[in-house]
């Protein structure tokens, strides 16, 4: 295991080093680096608490408030600093979720053919037809906007992409020689599929994992905008909704998280494309 | 001695699929009776299409016949069930002809040659592991060999990488060796190497090769008996040298014309053959008679069977048949 | 005057790690109607010479020096217009690996046709016909006009491209590696179909293949390459049949004659060379049998060893 590891973690690295070499990558993942930074440093950080009503409402932006203050007298820029939290965590876990159940049953469907590959991919187009969003609202509204199952539902919703991905990229890695050769010093077929296909088939679900996370981002923005989103948790979208009817007025509570949604999807999607360009012509390795 | 028989063995590939209705089939391997000696080297020779590698990867298990049986050893292999596939696994291995893809880009070359060792569980240590790893590395003349084992695939040559194959395929001491094409993606001054080593080991270890080739000059280098194959038939089989010298079946005489020698004098003459190889969908007679120059009325109905002509030399063709 | 004579070339790659010397004070020279061999293995600079000489190196490649003179011309210092005129016109090539040269979904009719009419003036109907001249001369029959090219099987692919090639009525003609990935059967018939039109019509041919025995049987002359230098270069049945050098004699040892008796075939040891920091002296010598010392420090000299024959090595001065 330990020798898996080191080659892992070099496979790592040689990654980061890639993603850094190209502009548009360094861009992305200083963005996201520094609202990673501050989301999780936000409880030790000296800001005013997010939720206290305690200031003055409808302050412009200033030293003291730099983002303002909103309608009900809290500070703006601590509340987005801590939604970062909220955001940065449902993109991750969705995304992870739909990688991880993506990445099984694609590789399954790819990987053995005949019948569970058809009923494997039939499961996969239904759920590809749902439309994820309608969905999402329905169970929202019928089991609540707990943030858990947000996550949850985004993820199980989103898997499709990742398995039809994942089955193309397992259906040729099945025909590689060094499968072939597996096969024939006895491996047995779950660990030849864990062992060796997986991993070199998994490459662009990195990529693409980073750009679901985005979409996920949006996706619980909107729910919180349309208020339908977790009432406990400070989100981005949910600052919006509360700020749209001051918009013309008190602009900076709408605006700033705006920008924050904004500048977190950009900055996923410019390390996205830079994956897939790093990642894509290697059929199986990173040299 | 027989090693390995195959019995009316086919593959039969659809071409399109259909819930109601037969679809149509490529006939990769269609009826193919051939035995093998322990200790032998045997060629499987044609061109693209013919059959050949999918005999190869029926005879090491890598595909499931449509129809036929397969005996090795004296024993049933044609369904393999759980421990039969560990026991045959060890005694039958293969070498590819891309020696780029045959290893894991991810796995050091000890990681990936050790890898049989482990599975079989044939060793306890890392010590004892890493000690027959360089022994069988050292004997595919991969040294110095300590140097080989943290090397990565994309580190070594196409030569290197396809001796590095046969040192894993050897570790579990197979009885069996399939090699299909090793040498047609190397360099021509690589290809001894690989066919000298191919020779050695078969002569040191008693293993027995089956080389797949359409290199006629190979398979006259180290093997003593061939077949022929055409659209998945066999249509001539005998000793090496015999049938490159009197080939007998019209395809075989075409083919051993077409072989090109580094001898600039000498005209080319033209050979006997007509058109291009077409996979029949819906085969009646001879496969090769849309081909053939001498084809009767004869080969366009009834398929020819393998007949022997001469001591150990068989071919199927009509022009031979007796009666 | 020679058709093309290739004077001093050197060429090199500008890669990460530095610059590869692909080829070296390559010189060559090629009479009407004359068919010139390059055979060398992988790394040994055969394309780079042949894409030279059209003028289609990639980007990263530099021409450190030389001349490739075609007709009078030197090809390397023309301007882009005045080589339009020449290539694809009076110089053409047949690519290696046609199995996608032309585009799927127009008619092959059509894709050939159209070099005539954009190149030469031709009008559509004019074209058409010298294309199915051209295609009925390689042995083609005329209704592949109105196939696809994924239609056709390899070796009609190849003879599409050997058609294509002869549509402009060239002086000279380059192959690069015209039958390599054809089977067996097919390839033979293709060597000998393009041996007779050449015979027939006449056009220089430069043929680049790792194959010895396609060189041996299609060339006039041969020229042995081996990490960008020539090794050994002459009339192909004096080289063949009395190779002077030993990369060239280790080189065609490990091509078995079937018609001869079986020899052991010998494997050249070694890899080839790294072409960014080259070895001292002869090129060869870290792989050859019989290097001295001077091979090890001093670069051999092309010599006379016969009648139109030169190689390059040390043990051949003094006879």
């Amino acid at each position: 295991m330990n020798r898996e590891l080191i080659t892992y973690l070099k496979g790592k690295a040689e990654l980061v080093r890639a993603i850094i070499g190209d502009k548009y990558g360094v861009i992305g993942l200083s963005i996201l680096a520094v609202i990673t930074a501050l989301a999780i440093a936000a409880p030790i950080l000296p800001l005013h608490d997010p939720y206290s009503l305690d200031y003055p409402r409808f302050l412009s932006p200033s030293l003291e408030h730099p983002f303002g203050t909103d309608h009900l007298g809290r500070d703006v820029f601590s509340r987005v600093i801590w939604g970062a939290r909220t955001s940065l965590m449902v993109g991750f876990i969705a995304a992870g979720i739909s990688a991880m159940v993506g990445t099984l049953i694609g590789s399954i469907a790819g990987y053995y053919g005949g019948l569970i590959d058809d009923v494997l991919s039939r499961l996969t187009d239904i759920f590809l037809m749902i439309p994820a969003f309608f969905l999402m609202l329905f169970i929202v509204a019928i089991y609540g906007g707990n943030i858990f199952y947000v996550m949850a539902v985004i993820g199980l919703l989103t898997w499709p992409s990742n398995a039809r991905i994942m089955r193309a990229q397992v259906l040729s890695i099945r025909e590689r020689e060094y499968v072939q050769a597996a096969v024939l010093i006895g491996e047995s077929n779950l660990r030849i599929l864990f062992k060796h296909v997986i991993p070199n088939a998994i490459h662009p679900i990195i990529a693409n994992t980073v750009l679901q996370a985005a979409s996920a981002i949006i996706l619980e923005a909107g729910l919180s905008y349309l208020g339908l989103g977790d009432p406990n948790a400070i989100s981005w979208g949910k600052m919006i909704y509360e700020g749209q009817t001051y918009i013309t007025i008190y602009w900076w509570i709408s605006f700033f998280p705006g920008l924050a949604i904004a500048l977190t999807v950009l900055a996923l999607n410019l390390i996205g494309d830079t994956l897939s360009r790093v990642l894509n012509p290697r059929s199986g390795g990173y040299t | 001695m027989e090693i390995l028989k195959t019995i009316r063995l086919k593959k039969y590939f659809p071409l399109s699929k259909s819930f109601l209705g037969k679809g149509s089939y490529v006939r990769a391997v269609d009826g193919v009776d051939i035995s093998i000696g322990k200790g032998e080297v045997f060629g499987l020779v044609g061109e693209s299409g013919c059959g050949k590698t999918t005999l190869g990867r029926l005879i090491v298990r890598l595909e499931e016949p449509t129809e036929g049986r397969i005996i090795f050893e004296g024993r049933e292999v044609t369904k393999l069930t759980g421990k039969e596939i560990k026991w045959f696994r060890r005694k039958v291995q293969m070498i590819f002809q891309n020696p780029y893809t045959s290893f894991d880009p991810r796995y050091t070359i000890f990681d990936s040659v050790a890898e049989p060792l482990k599975i079989h569980k044939l060793s306890s240590s890392r010590e004892e592991l890493e000690e027959l790893v360089i022994k069988a590395l050292e004997e595919v003349g991969l040294v110095p060999a300590q140097d080989m084992l943290k090397r990565y695939p994309h580190e070594l040559s196409g030569g290197q990488l396809q001796r590095a194959s046969i040192a894993r395929a050897l570790l579990l001491k197979p009885d069996f060796l399939v090699a299909d094409e090793p040498t047609s993606m190397l360099d021509a001054s690589l290809r001894a190497g690989i066919l000298n080593l191919l020779k050695r080991l078969n002569e040191e270890r008693g293993m027995s090769v089956v080389l797949i080739t359409h290199d006629i000059a190979a398979a006259r280098y180290i093997t003593k008996r061939m077949a022929v194959m055409y659209l998945g038939k066999m249509v001539e089989i005998g000793g090496t040298l015999k049938i490159i010298k009197n080939p007998l079946h019209p395809y075989t005489r075409a083919l051993m014309a077409s072989v090109l020698s580094p001898d600039p004098t000498g005209p080319m003459e033209e050979v006997a053959i007509k058109g291009e190889p077409r996979p029949v969908l819906e085969p009646k007679g001879c496969r090769f008679h849309p081909r053939c120059p001498y084809a009767m009325d004869r080969c366009r109905s009834e398929e020819p069977p393998l007949a022997e002509v001469e001591a150990g030399h068989r071919v199927a063709c009509w022009l031979y048949a007796k009666g | 005057m020679s058709l093309l004579r290739v004077e001093d070339l050197s060429v090199s790659y500008v890669t990460e790690r530095g610059e590869l010397k692909a080829l070296s004070e390559v010189f060559l020279e090629l009479n009407e109607g004359e068919i010139l061999g390059v055979l060398g293995e992988s790394g040994s600079g055969k394309s780079t010479l042949a894409y030279s000489v059209l003028r289609m190196l990639p980007p990263n490649a530099k021409v450190i020096k030389g001349r490739v003179v075609f007709e009078g011309k030197d090809l390397l210092r023309l301007s882009e217009e005045e080589l339009s005129k020449i290539r694809g016109k009076r110089l053409t090539l047949i690519p290696q690996n046609s199995m996608n040269a032309l585009s799927p979904v127009h008619k092959i009719g059509d894709q050939l046709a159209d070099v005539l009419v954009k190149h030469e003036g031709l009008s559509k109907r004019e074209a058409l016909k010298v294309v199915k001249e051209k295609l009925r001369i390689a042995k083609l029959s005329e209704d592949v006009t109105n196939r696809y090219f994924h239609e056709l099987s390899g070796g009609m692919r190849q003879r599409v491209m050997t058609a294509m090639s002869l549509l402009t009525d060239p002086k000279l003609i380059i192959a690069d590696e015209p039958t390599t990935g054809l089977d067996v059967i097919v390839q033979y018939q293709l060597l000998r179909e393009l041996k007779s039109l050449q015979r027939k019509l006449g056009f220089s041919m430069m043929i680049i293949s790792h194959d010895v025995s396609v060189i041996a049987k299609i060339s006039g002359f041969v020229m042995v390459l081996y990490g960008g230098k020539v090794l050994e270069c002459g009339d192909v049945i004096s080289v063949f049949k009395g190779p002077k050098s030993p990369y060239t004699q280790l080189l065609l040892a490990s091509f078995p004659d079937i018609s001869s008796p079986i020899e052991k075939i010998t494997e050249i040891p070694g890899s080839p060379p790294d072409l960014i920091e080259p070895p001292e002296g002869c090129i060869f010598h870290p792989r050859c049998p019989y290097a001295t010392d001077r091979c090890r420090s001093e670069e051999p000299p092309l010599v006379k060893v016969g009648e139109g024959h030169y190689a390059r090595c040390h043990l051949l001065e003094g006879g």
